[in-house]
């Protein structure tokens, strides 16, 4: 009998938290100077607000996108899914050209000046998942609602698409948001994210049950007594709002939603309530660390964070994939 | 003897009084003189947000070409500690740190340089940042003349200089007599010619209501893009080729494909060879929505008169 | 198969409408304690409809009693403890361990985020154990065959301890010799007093359990004893004609066994 040796999930969790302890530490000290100018400067405030709420938002971020991440994996029982799948990139996008497009007329109303991009961009977010599930109503099927979703991503980036012809003046800033950035988070967005961070995961955990169910097939859920529908909508509503967090702040991250998860599932097997925690935990450390190395590699200039995440994430999950497949399918000690 | 020493105490006393009382005389001759913490300055800026600014700022950051431009044609240019990647006049500009675009500036590095006023596009991403960490933020972005000649206003007071007001109107009063200059020397034959700006590739053209296309009107031009389309819009190929510009101007990278534009050999300025193609030298200026405004009349009066030799 | 058995359930005019296609028309069975039902028919019969509409997962017209309990007053929980249904094996995610997806057949009887109870690892002990797959329990599902795969469904089946089994093909991919060890199997369960129903296309197998439902387009043509000749005619016209009859001895017993024509 040669069993898998799967590491265990509070293992996992003690490796990540170590790595984000170091992540956090690092971030401190790493700056406009980059790796060179690793030492304690006299200018302390340059540490606390600057780099420490950049490298927690960022930890933040990432921890949001991986639950997200994770929960969409569960829901819609595909490998696929990331946190965009709703239409919520594009509806950040609309909410962002749209409020942009209203700051550059000279006379604001209140609401929008209180509310300001980020808002614009939550609000953009929220909307487009709930208009894709006003769509698919009614419909057990989760299909249905990946369909709805991809039809409002669609529309919403082709109206964003319209302002930015109407508008070219907001190309660029609607450009750079699309990119994702940590660059500018301040702590008021740490607190945030870490409130609707802490509600998120509170509530998925509570409720994940649910996706071990899921895991089996939507009829044996039911049958185990799971109140599938409510839970589903609930689970849904959690997504939206943590994909919306972190966009909102960070902008559209790409791959970390979709590689958090997978790099869990690749570690180790267990239900969802220790996997979705976990993917948490994976996220922070993988947008905390490609945040590091953004500002850190070419200082002072800034790479996108998004194309290290890729680099990062993709990276690691080929590693993986080349250990799994260097291993049989289907290798079973109990097969007469 | 002691008649003598009395006198001289009262010559010595009649002195000191007489020191004395130029010395309140000498001070309020010395608050004349210099720049002193006057009055706050408050203002509405772009955003429509109210800023105060208490003492006269000496540590300046401009993340705006023109804003930059503006502040060293205010005689201030010594205090600007920190520019964008994109300010490159006057001299002294290109010694300073840059501190990135719009979209990606560079906060630490801004930071360090402790500024006292930092002047930024309205649509820059870091000013909610910079605001949450207390450095006062003006956010100004100038459209047209007439939004340039209150944004010069603005800043002169911002700036706490003596007189802004007297300040301001010379800068605006010397751009509109060079702008006038440039205009006295536009070739006659090139006066109330249909004129074609593209300002970026994909047909985005500078209407009769931007910066550029006032500047092309105070050359005598006619812009075939009229303020009803907007500032910069994105036209139709074939309303061009219907309108039939009689000059075109444009960036030289856009210019080499131009008789491959499917219709546009009909066009009279291509037919005619008359068109202007600014390098990008000559580019970044004319784009510039600044007080150098002249300086882009005179490279494309220079170009009109290339195309029609007195 | 006790003829005082209870009714375990009992099924009124169920019909499933598919949009416009009847899928189920007007079905009324009984089940009893103790007794293992064989449903059969061809393919398009509505044998899954019928039984996912007896478990509650799709909507139906029609009443259904649940050990005696109109299904209505049935709590949710409570119901789950007492119907078990094991389906057919979905695409999900692969990478749970065969002990957590067989502890999952255990959520009816766990109160909510509870930790799993001594009671609750000792059921799962057992029921891995009876379908022979205790040894591989830290393998995740992805890593087993189908069949393999399909004994650990059937171990978190037996793990919810329901006095109710609905099975839908539940011997998809499986192998011969583990065949007849199912069959052993859903013996314990009967003499442990549960009812069982599966969906079979295996008819040889099916002609192996106490009654026999015999579906045509959505109808219940015939209910009866395997080995009678009025199922082996209801059989053979569902089928077209198609089916021949060989009689064999099983010891003491006479079978028998339908082959293709």
């Amino acid at each position: 009998m040669n069993a898998r040796k799967n590491q265990s999930a509070g293992g996992l969790a003690l490796q990540l938290f170590l790595l984000l302890l170091l992540l956090v530490g690092l971030g401190a000290l790493v700056g406009s100077e980059g790796f060179a100018g690793l030492q304690i400067q006299a200018d302390f405030s340059l540490i606390t607000d600057i780099r420490l709420p950049r490298t927690l938002g960022a930890c933040l971020a990432g921890a949001l996108l991986g639950l997200a991440g994770a929960l969409a994996q569960g829901l819609f029982r595909n490998p696929l899914a990331d946190p965009y799948l709703l239409g919520s990139a594009s509806g950040a996008s609309l909410g962002v050209a749209i409020g942009m497009v209203l700051l550059s007329q000279l006379n604001m109303s209140p609401w929008f000046m209180r509310m300001g991009i980020t808002g614009m961009a939550f609000m953009g977010a929220w909307l487009a998942v709930a208009l894709s599930l006003v769509l698919s109503w009614g419909v057990q099927h989760t299909l249905r609602l990946l369909l709805a979703g991809v039809v409002v991503g669609v529309v919403f980036g082709a109206m964003a698409s319209l302002l930015l012809i109407m508008f070219p003046q907001i190309q660029g800033s609607v450009q750079s948001f699309m990119l994702g950035s940590t660059a500018y988070v301040g702590w008021s967005a740490c607190g945030l994210m870490l409130a609707v961070l802490v509600v998120s995961w509170l509530v998925s955990v509570a409720a994940s049950p649910l996706l071990d169910g899921l895991a089996l097939g939507e009829s044996t859920a039911l049958s185990l007594g799971l109140p599938v529908k409510s839970l589903r909508w609930l689970m849904l509503a959690v997504l939206a709002l943590c994909t919306a967090a972190a966009v909102a702040q960070t902008g559209l991250i790409a791959f970390v939603g979709l590689a958090a998860p997978h790099l869990v599932r690749g570690r180790v097997k267990a239900v969802h309530g220790k996997t979705l925690s976990l993917s948490c935990l994976m996220g922070a450390v993988l947008l905390g660390g490609a945040d590091l190395l953004a500002r850190g590699l070419m200082a002072p200039l800034e790479l996108p964070v998004g194309v290290l995440t890729a680099i990062l994430g993709g990276g690691y999950m080929l590693f993986l994939m080349r250990g799994m497949s260097t291993k049989s399918v289907g290798q079973a000690g109990g097969r007469s | 003897m002691r008649c003598a020493l009395r006198l001289a105490c009262k010559w010595m006393g009649g002195v000191w009084v007489f020191w004395a009382s130029l010395l309140p005389l000498t001070l309020m001759a010395q608050n004349a003189l210099t720049p002193q913490a006057s009055s706050p300055f408050s203002l509405t800026d772009d955003r429509g947000r109210v800023v105060v600014i208490d003492k006269a700022p000496q540590r300046i950051i401009t993340l705006l070409p023109s804003l930059g431009e503006i502040v060293c044609e205010l005689q201030a240019c010594e205090r600007l500690v920190g520019v964008d990647r994109y300010s490159n006049w006057p001299e002294r500009v290109k010694t300073l740190p840059q501190l990135g675009g719009i979209d990606d500036t560079h906060l630490e590095a801004l930071v360090k340089l402790k500024p006292d006023l930092v002047l930024l596009a309205r649509s820059s991403r870091v000013t909610q940042r910079l605001e949450s960490m207390g450095i006062t933020v003006v956010a100004l972005e100038p459209q047209n003349q007439e939004d340039m000649r209150r944004v010069i206003q603005l800043i002169a007071g911002a700036l706490h200089l003596p007189q802004p007001q007297d300040r301001a109107l010379t800068l605006w009063q010397s751009i509109q007599q060079k702008l006038d200059a440039a205009a006295l020397r536009v070739p006659a034959k090139a006066k109330g010619m249909r004129i074609y700006f593209e300002a970026g590739s994909g047909y985005f053209a500078a209407g009769e209501a931007s910066y550029i296309g006032e500047t092309l009107k105070r050359l005598g031009l006619v812009n075939v893009v009229t303020p009803s389309m907007g500032a910069f819009p994105q036209v139709n190929p074939e309303s061009v080729v219907k309108a039939n510009p009689q000059i075109i101007f444009m960036g030289q990278r856009t210019a080499t494909d131009l008789k491959n534009r499917p219709g546009w050999q009909r066009i009279e300025a291509i037919s005619q060879q008359r068109i202007c193609a600014f390098t990008p030298a000559q580019s970044d200026i004319i784009v510039r929505s600044g007080p150098r405004i002249p300086e882009a009349a005179d490279l494309m009066v220079a170009c009109l008169k290339r195309m029609f030799p007195e | 198969m006790n003829a005082s058995s209870k009714t375990a359930l009992k099924a009124s005019n169920i019909s499933v409408l598919h949009g416009e296609f009847k899928a189920v028309n007007q079905v009324s069975l009984e089940l009893h304690s103790g007794e293992w039902v064989a449903l059969v028919g061809p393919n398009g019969a509505g044998k899954s409809s019928l039984l996912k509409a007896l478990a509650g997962l799709i909507p139906a017209d029609g009443q259904v009693e649940l050990m005696g309990k109109p299904w209505g007053l049935w709590q949710r929980r409570e119901r789950a403890k007492t119907l078990a249904w094991l389906g057919q094996a979905e695409a999900g995610q692969d990478d749970l361990t065969v002990y957590d997806v067989t502890m999952l057949g255990r959520l009816p009887h766990q109160a909510w985020l509870a930790s799993p109870s001594a009671q609750d690892r000792a059921v799962v002990e057992v029921a891995l154990k009876t379908v022979q797959a205790w040894d591989w329990r830290s393998r995740s599902l992805g890593q087993l065959s189908g069949g393999e795969r399909q004994r650990v469904l059937l171990a978190r089946a037996l793990a919810v301890q329901a006095d109710v089994y609905l099975m839908d093909e539940p011997l998809a991919g499986v192998d011969l010799p583990h065949q007849a060890d199912w069959l052993e199997w859903v013996r314990c369960l009967t003499e442990q007093g549960a009812a069982v129903v599966s969906v079979l296309h295996e008819l040889n197998l099916a002609l192996q359990a106490d009654r026999v439902w015999v579906m045509s387009a959505g109808s219940l043509v015939h209910d009866g004893l395997p080995n009678s000749s009025d199922t082996h005619q209801a059989l053979s016209a569902v089928f077209q004609n198609r089916l021949q009859w060989r009689e064999w001895q099983d010891g003491d017993q006479t079978r028998w066994v339908a082959l293709p024509k």
